[in-house]
């Protein structure tokens, strides 16, 4: 949930909220700037998911059958999310947040295809105009998770190379980023399971696993923070958790009540990202304040 | 809470940037301080206290 999400939607609030947090400097880049690393990043990972997300149909039309292309476009994207993941991990400052922003666009462009094609909606007999609003919402979000991570790392590299970034505050919030975007490969991984069996136990286990490093990360990556961008963190977390656990409980609830299509990974997925959207929307609430003071904070300089 | 942070700095022909590494806090965290909208812990107004070499009453004032 680290947010940032639509991030400013995610992407202008976590680079100015989260770099400002991590490395108490103040925000020096223009509007216009900002505007054109928007929409460039934005730019990119449109391309990226019309070269990608098609692999299937390009599969298929080179002859392969048509469950074989599925399957290869899966395994072909996931291992994509897992390559971009990767180069995050490894990455320097500058490049870790674009990389993990790839692996996050190539995953909910993926999905969310999945979604609008009708892959996984249609077998769970949902309907079919249905199944592609939600799919085109999961791109949506996958595409906006994509710019704001993106834009974050951008925004990171001309920022904070001027004084280096709080290493003390970067790397658990790296862990916990990862760990994110391994956490929803599992969610994916999980939607090809049959319930109850062996490997969804197994699935189930690395995704709690996953899901402890988050929470370590955030942890860590407060503690690092000074006294008030911790209370703020902290607050946004809280909030965020709570918008996450009530829409568990809303998706356990409507399970139970017969409500939702059962299909648990595919439902876990939606109401993942469902969380996110709602966790963000909180975060911007819980932070517009300090947005408004950071405003207030620039003009003050300028007219100084 | 009001306070004299500003005056103290101006005094003294700090930034906010100075200030905010002297007392090994964001910058962010003292414009915030300044402008009224975030109250400090105990253990950094008297940071802030001896740092200017006053007591927190003479820095922070209390607004009922």
């Amino acid at each position: 949930m680290t947010l940032y999400m639509l991030q400013e939607a995610q992407g202008t609030w976590m680079t100015q909220q989260g770099r400002s947090a991590r490395a108490g400097q103040g925000h020096k880049v223009g509007l216009a700037t900002k505007f054109g690393i928007a929409i460039g990043s934005g730019a990119v990972v449109a391309a990226m998911g019309l070269a990608f997300g098609p692999s299937t149909v390009l599969l298929e039309a080179a002859g392969v059958p048509e469950t074989m292309a599925s399957q290869w476009g899966i395994a072909f994207n996931v291992a994509l999310v897992s390559v971009f993941a990767l180069l995050g991990g490894f990455a320097t400052k500058r490049f870790r947040w674009i990389f993990s922003g790839l692996a996050g666009g190539v995953f909910g462009l993926h999905v969310g295809k999945a979604m609008a094609a009708g892959e996984f909606g249609l077998g769970l007999g949902l309907d079919a105009a249905f199944t592609m609003l939600i799919g085109i919402v999961l791109i949506m979000i996958g595409l906006l998770v994509s710019v704001g991570y993106v834009h974050r790392g951008l925004g990171e590299a001309m920022e904070l190379e001027r004084s280096g970034p709080d290493t003390a505050m970067m790397r658990p919030s790296l862990a916990s980023t990862l760990a994110e975007g391994g956490l929803l490969c599992v969610l994916a991984v999980m939607t090809l399971l049959e319930p109850g069996s062996p490997a969804m136990l197994a699935a189930c286990a690395m995704g709690a696993g996953l899901l402890a490093i988050m929470i370590w990360g955030h942890v860590r990556a407060a503690r690092a923070m000074d006294e008030m961008n911790r209370q703020v963190w902290t607050e946004g977390l809280a909030a965020g958790g709570t918008v996450f656990i009530l829409g568990m409980v809303g998706w356990a609830i409507g399970q139970m009540a017969g409500l939702l299509p059962q299909a648990s990974a595919v439902g876990m997925i939606g109401f993942y990202y469902l969380a996110y959207l709602g966790s963000t929307i909180t975060l911007i609430a819980v932070r517009y304040p300090s947005m408004l003071a950071k405003r207030s904070e620039q003009g003050e300089e300028a007219d100084a | 809470m009001k306070n004299r942070l500003k005056v103290l700095r101006a005094e003294r022909d700090w930034s906010q940037t100075d200030l905010a590494e002297a007392l090994g806090v964001s910058r962010q965290t003292i414009h915030a301080l300044e402008a009224g909208k975030y109250d400090p812990s105990l253990p950094l107004a008297f940071k802030i206290a001896r740092l200017f070499g006053q007591s927190i009453e003479q820095i922070f004032e209390d607004q009922p």
